[in-house]
C-alpha cells in the first residue's frame, strides 16, 4: 500500500538524499527473493530492517562492489545468480564507482554504458522490476541511466518517513509502527472530494488531515 | 646478485659487486617485458592478429597460466612481449581503449602483469636476484632545505660533515671535495636528503666544468617528474625521482621505510619482495607487501590482475549483517587504576590468517561447504593459503629476530641492525590485514577481511573469559590488547593465564607491560570513555606509556605537551600520598610566548 | 573498502540526539538523570555492538536496565554493609 506496485522493467528511483530511500522501497515491495548489487554502502542491513525485525532480511541476497570493474562484473553475474524465485533486483548508486575511478575516463565511460545496457537486458531477461538510482552522479551519467528507465518512482522526505509517488499513483497511507497515517487521496477515495457528487455521500465531507 | 638495476628502452643494466671487488655492470639488450591477456579463444586469436602488426610488440604467444588465485586450472592466455619497457602500459591502455571497444564488450579482455615495478619485473622474469652479495658501502649527502630551494650547494654535508672548509665557500671547491669523497669511498648506495640533489649537483658540475658525478659513470636519468595528487581526500606530493649509473639512490625525504627501518630493514625487504633497493626505498608498505605477494603469485604461476575486478560473492543479507563488523573494543573503565597489567596478542591479524588459513582464495572456497568461520558460516579451504604462505616466514623470522634481540647487547651495532630488520617486518605485518579490505589491492577480498575480524572478536572474548576466571578484571581492551587488574586478592599469575590462552587459541598472548597505575580518559566531549586514549606509568621505571593524549599528538605544541607531561608526573605524588598536590608550575614550562607556532615534528 | 553498516556506538550517539526535544523540556534534576541514562547505555556499548541485533533500540534499553541492575546491586550491598555495621553497634553497645 505504501509504494506503488512495481512493474517489470527498469525502475528509476529518484531519491531525495543518498540514504535509505531504495531500502525503503525494497522493504515495502515484500518480494520473495531480492538480488541486491550494492555500491556506495546502500545495502545497510539496518535500513532494510527499519523496525529491527531480522526477518526483513530474509530472501535478500547482497554482493557489494568496491570498484567499477567489480560492479560491472556483479551486474553481469546477476543473471546467472538469479533463481526462478527472484522477483526483484536492486542496483542503487549505479554511477558511484565509475565516477572519478583511477584510469582513463573513456574506459570507465564505456564500462558504465555497458553496465546500463546490461541492467536493461537483465530486466527483460528476468522479467522483474530492476530498481536503479543515481543520487550522487554527474548529470550526464544520471541521464544515461534515467533515459533507459521504463518507469520512475519519486521518493520524498516527509515527517512520516519517505513517501513514494509514481505517475498516476499517490500512496493512500504510511505504515507507522502499528498504525496508519492516512493521506488525502485515501479519504478522497473513501468519501469523495468536496464538489465531487460522489454516489455514496449525500453531503460533501470536510476533511482535515495533517 | 645485483644491487642496482636500471631498465631503459635500450637495455637493462644490472650492477653487482662481490666482496672486496670492483663493481661491474652487465647489459641485457634482449629483454622484452610481457603482459598477458585472457579472453574467449576467438577474441584472443583476433587480438593476437591485431597486436602482431603493432610496432610496439616484439612477439606474441599462447601460454597456460592461472588467472586467479581461486582458479583450479590454468587458462590459455595470450602473452604479448613489448619492444620497449616504457611502452608496456601504453600498450595495455590501447588494448583497453582501442582494440576492445572496436569489437567486443567492455571487460571481455582481461589484462595481467601490467603495473609491476619495471626493475622488479626484470628480476622476477629473468631470475636475477636483487639481493646484494657484499656488504653495501653507503655515502650520505644532505643539504639544508633552504639551500636546496636556492640551488646553492655550498652547504652540502657528506656523512653529516660540511664539505666546504671555508665560509662562504665556493661551489667548485665543494664539488671537487665531493668527487674526492666519492672516489675514496666508491659507495654502492647514496643516501640523499632529497633526490633533487641529483640535478642540482650535476648542473653545477657541468656549469663549472668540474669532473664530479654521483654515479659510477657520468650522467643521470630522471625517472619521474614531481607530482601532486589526491588520495582519500588528502593532497600528497611525490617528488621527482632520479637514478644514476651504478648506485642505488635512497631519497630520505621520500622514504618511509628508510626512516623506520634503515638500510638493514630495507635489505631484508629486498630479499622478500625482490624489489631492488632503490625502488624499494621509495615504496609504501602496501607496495612492498604487494610485491612480496606478486613474487609468491609468480611462484604459483598466477598472473597479477591489472584492475581488481573479482567481486565478492552474493550472500544472504543476514550474513552481511553478521559479517560487516570490525574488531571488538571494550568500553574502557574510565578513571585511575592501580596495579594494571597489559597483555597483547602479538601480530594478531597476521597470525589469525596463518593459524586459520585465511586467504582470498580459501575463504568461501568452492570446494568445501563447511561452517568454519565463527558466526559467519563461511567455509575455509584446507589447501595451503596464499596469504598465509606469504606471512608465515615473516612471522617466524620476526619472532627469531626478537629472540636474538633479547640476547644481544642493547648498545651494540648488531642490536641496531636486528632492531631495524624487526621494525621493517613489523610494518609489513601491520599492513597485511588492512590490505585484505583495500579496494584496489591485487589480492584482497572483503570476505577474508570479514573472516579475520570474526576470529579476532572471538579470540579477544575468549581471552577475557579466561582472565576473569583467573581472578582478573578487564579494565579495557582494543582488538588485540587487554588491560587487566586483580579482581581477587590472589589471582592466578598472569604468566600461567597467558600460557593457557596462547595454547588454546594458537596465538601467543604476551605479557606486555606492568603499570603502577594507568588511567583511561573520557572523550573530550565528556561522553563516555575514549577508546584509544590512555596513559600508564610503567611499574619499575620512570617511563610513561601514552596513547592518544595531547602530549603524544603531533599537532600539539611544545608548551601544551610539556605541561601535560608535567601534570602526568604529578599524578605520581597522588599515588604516594593519596592526595592531590601542586607539583607542577607554569614557571617550569617553556616560555610559550617565544615558542614557534608550527606543530612539533617529533 | 569501508563498513556498510554504521557502528552501534555511532547509532547510540545518533539515537541520543533524537531525544533532544525531550531532554530540553526536562527540569534541571531530571535532566542530569537523563544524561546518566545514556551514559550508562554507553557503558555497555561493547556488548550491544557485539550482540549486533538489528533492533538497536532494544539493545539501548537493555543496556540501561543492566546499569540499573548494577546500581541496585551496589546499593543492596551497601545497605547490607550499613546494616551489619548498625547491628555491630547495637550488639556491642548499650540500648
Amino acid at each position: 500500500m505504501q509504494t506503488p506496485p512495481l512493474e517489470p522493467g527498469l525502475v528509476y528511483v529518484d531519491q531525495p538524499d543518498g540514504r535509505g530511500a531504495v531500502a525503503h522501497v525494497v522493504r515495502s515491495a515484500e518480494a520473495t527473493e531480492t538480488l541486491w548489487v550494492d555500491a556506495g554502502g546502500a545495502a545497510s542491513t539496518y535500513a532494510l530492517t527499519a523496525d529491527g525485525d531480522r526477518h526483513a532480511l530474509r530472501g535478500v541476497r547482497v554482493a557489494r562492489a568496491f570498484t567499477a570493474h567489480q560492479h560491472h562484473a556483479l551486474v553481469r553475474r546477476a543473471v546467472d545468480v538469479a533463481s526462478g524465485r527472484t522477483d526483484l533486483v536492486v542496483v542503487p548508486n549505479v554511477p558511484a564507482l565509475y565516477e572519478g575511478a583511477d584510469g582513463p575516463e573513456s574506459e570507465y565511460d564505456r564500462l558504465y554504458g555497458a553496465t546500463c545496457e546490461l541492467l536493461e537486458t537483465l530486466a527483460d531477461a528476468l522479467d522483474v522490476p530492476v530498481l536503479v538510482s543515481a543520487p550522487t552522479a554527474s548529470d550526464a551519467r544520471r541521464d544515461r541511466l534515467h533515459d533507459r528507465a521504463d518507469t520512475e518512482l519519486t521518493c520524498r522526505n516527509t515527517p512520516f518517513g519517505y513517501a513514494v509517488d509514481a505517475p498516476g499513483h499517490t500512496p493512500p497511507g504510511y505504515w507507522r509502527d502499528g498504525w496508519w497515517q492516512t493521506t488525502v487521496p485515501y479519504w478522497v477515495d473513501v468519501c469523495g472530494a468536496v464538489g465531487d457528487p460522489g454516489p455514496t455521500t449525500a453531503d460533501p465531507v470536510e476533511l482535515v488531515v495533517d | 646478485m645485483a644491487f642496482a638495476v636500471a631498465v631503459t628502452d635500450e637495455c637493462v643494466r644490472v650492477w653487482s659487486r662481490a666482496a672486496g671487488e670492483q663493481a661491474s655492470v652487465r647489459e641485457d639488450r634482449r629483454y622484452t617485458p610481457s603482459l598477458y591477456a585472457a579472453a574467449p579463444e576467438d577474441v584472443l586469436t583476433t587480438l593476437r592478429e591485431r597486436l602482431a602488426v603493432d610496432p610496439k610488440v616484439a612477439d606474441t604467444g599462447f601460454e597456460r597460466r592461472f588467472t586467479s588465485l581461486r582458479a583450479d586450472d590454468r587458462d590459455r592466455v595470450l602473452r604479448v612481449d613489448c619492444e620497449r619497457p616504457d611502452e608496456l602500459r601504453t600498450l595495455a591502455r590501447e588494448v583497453r581503449c582501442v582494440h576492445e571497444p572496436d569489437r567486443w564488450a567492455p571487460g571481455t579482455v582481461r589484462l595481467y602483469d601490467v603495473d609491476l615495478d619495471p626493475t622488479a619485473r626484470y628480476c622476477l622474469t629473468t631470475g636475477t636476484s636483487p639481493v646484494p652479495e657484499a656488504d653495501l658501502r653507503s655515502l650520505s649527502l644532505s643539504l639544508p632545505t633552504a639551500a636546496l630551494a636556492d640551488g646553492d650547494p655550498t652547504e652540502l654535508c657528506c656523512d653529516g660533515q660540511r664539505l666546504a672548509e671555508t665560509r662562504p665557500a665556493d661551489e667548485g671547491a665543494v664539488l671537487r671535495a665531493l668527487a674526492r669523497r666519492l672516489a675514496a669511498r666508491d659507495p654502492d648506495v647514496l643516501v640523499l636528503s632529497s633526490a633533487d640533489l641529483v640535478p642540482l649537483l650535476h648542473d653545477w658540475a657541468d656549469a663549472l666544468g668540474v669532473d664530479c658525478h654521483l654515479g659510477r659513470e657520468a650522467g643521470y636519468r630522471r625517472l619521474a617528474g614531481a607530482n601532486t595528487y589526491q588520495s582519500y581526500g588528502r593532497v600528497g606530493h611525490s617528488p621527482a625521482r632520479y637514478s644514476v649509473p651504478g648506485r642505488a639512490i635512497v631519497d630520505r625525504s621520500n622514504s618511509f621505510l628508510w626512516s623506520e627501518a634503515g638500510l638493514p630493514g630495507l635489505l631484508d625487504l629486498v630479499e622478500r619482495s625482490w624489489l631492488p633497493l632503490q625502488a624499494l626505498s621509495r615504496s609504501s608498505i602496501g607496495t612492498v607487501f604487494t610485491a612480496i605477494q606478486i613474487r609468491e603469485a609468480r611462484s604459483r604461476d598466477v598472473l597479477v590482475p591489472w584492475r581488481a575486478r573479482e567481486p565478492e560473492a552474493f550472500k544472504p543479507a543476514r550474513t552481511l549483517h553478521d559479517a560487516d563488523r570490525g574488531g571488538f573494543t571494550f568500553e574502557p573503565d574510565v578513571g585511575f587504576h592501580e596495579d594494571v597489567v597489559e597483555v597483547d596478542f602479538a601480530s594478531l591479524y597476521p597470525r589469525i590468517m596463518c593459524e586459520y588459513n585465511l586467504s582470498p582464495e580459501t575463504v568461501r572456497c568452492d570446494c568445501h561447504d563447511g561452517d568454519d568461520v565463527p558466526g559467519l558460516g563461511y567455509s575455509v579451504c584446507e589447501d595451503a593459503g596464499f596469504v598465509p604462505s606469504v606471512l608465515a616466514p615473516i612471522l617466524d623470522d620476526r619472532a627469531d629476530l626478537k629472540a636474538t634481540l633479547a640476547e644481544a647487547d642493547p648498545d651494540g651495532e648488531a642490536h641496531e641492525r636486528l632492531a631495524a630488520r624487526s621494525d621493517a617486518l613489523k610494518w609489513i605485518l601491520v599492513t597485511c590485514f588492512g590490505y585484505q579490505g583495500y579496494r584496489n589491492s591485487k589480492f584482497g577480498r572483503i570476505e577474508c577481511h570479514e573472516a579475520i575480524n570474526a576470529y579476532a572478536r572471538e579470540i579477544l572474548l575468549d581471552a577475557k573469559r579466561r582472565l576473569e576466571a583467573g581472578g582478573w578484571r578487564v579494565l579495557h581492551g582494543i582488538v588485540d590488547s587487554l588491560w587487566i587488574t586483580p579482581r581477587v586478592a590472589d589471582p592466578t599469575p598472569v604468566a600461567d593465564l597467558t600460557a593457557a590462552i596462547s595454547e588454546a587459541v594458537g596465538i601467543p598472548l604476551e605479557h606486555e607491560d606492568d603499570f603502577a597505575w594507568a588511567a583511561f580518559v573520557p572523550q573530550q566531549t565528556g561522553r563516555g570513555g575514549s577508546l584509544t586514549s590512555y596513559v600508564g606509568k610503567v611499574a619499575d621505571g620512570e617511563r610513561f606509556k601514552i596513547r592518544g593524549l595531547a602530549a603524544r599528538r603531533r599537532s600539539t605544541c611544545d608548551f601544551v605537551a610539556s605541561a601535560q607531561r608535567d601534570l602526568l608526573r604529578s599524578l605520581e605524588t597522588v599515588t604516594a600520598t593519596r592526595r592531590p598536590s601542586v607539583t607542577a608550575s607554569v614557571a617550569s614550562w617553556p616560555d610559550w610566548s617565544e615558542a614557534p607556532s608550527t606543530p612539533r615534528t617529533s | 573498502m569501508g563498513r556498510t553498516n554504521p557502528t552501534y556506538r555511532d547509532f547510540l550517539a545518533d539515537y541520543e540526539g533524537r531525544w533532544r526535544d525531550y531532554r530540553r523540556a526536562l527540569r534541571h534534576e531530571a535532566g542530569a538523570d537523563f544524561e546518566r541514562l545514556f551514559e550508562r547505555a554507553r557503558r555497555h556499548a561493547d556488548a550491544a555492538g557485539y550482540a549486533n541485533d538489528p533492533d538497536r533500540e532494544t539493545l539501548v534499553l537493555v543496556s540501561m536496565l543492566l546499569a540499573h541492575e548494577t546500581e541496585l546491586r551496589r546499593l543492596r550491598e551497601r545497605v547490607a554493609e550499613l546494616e551489619r555495621e548498625a547491628e555491630g553497634d547495637t550488639d556491642g553497645g548499650p540500648r
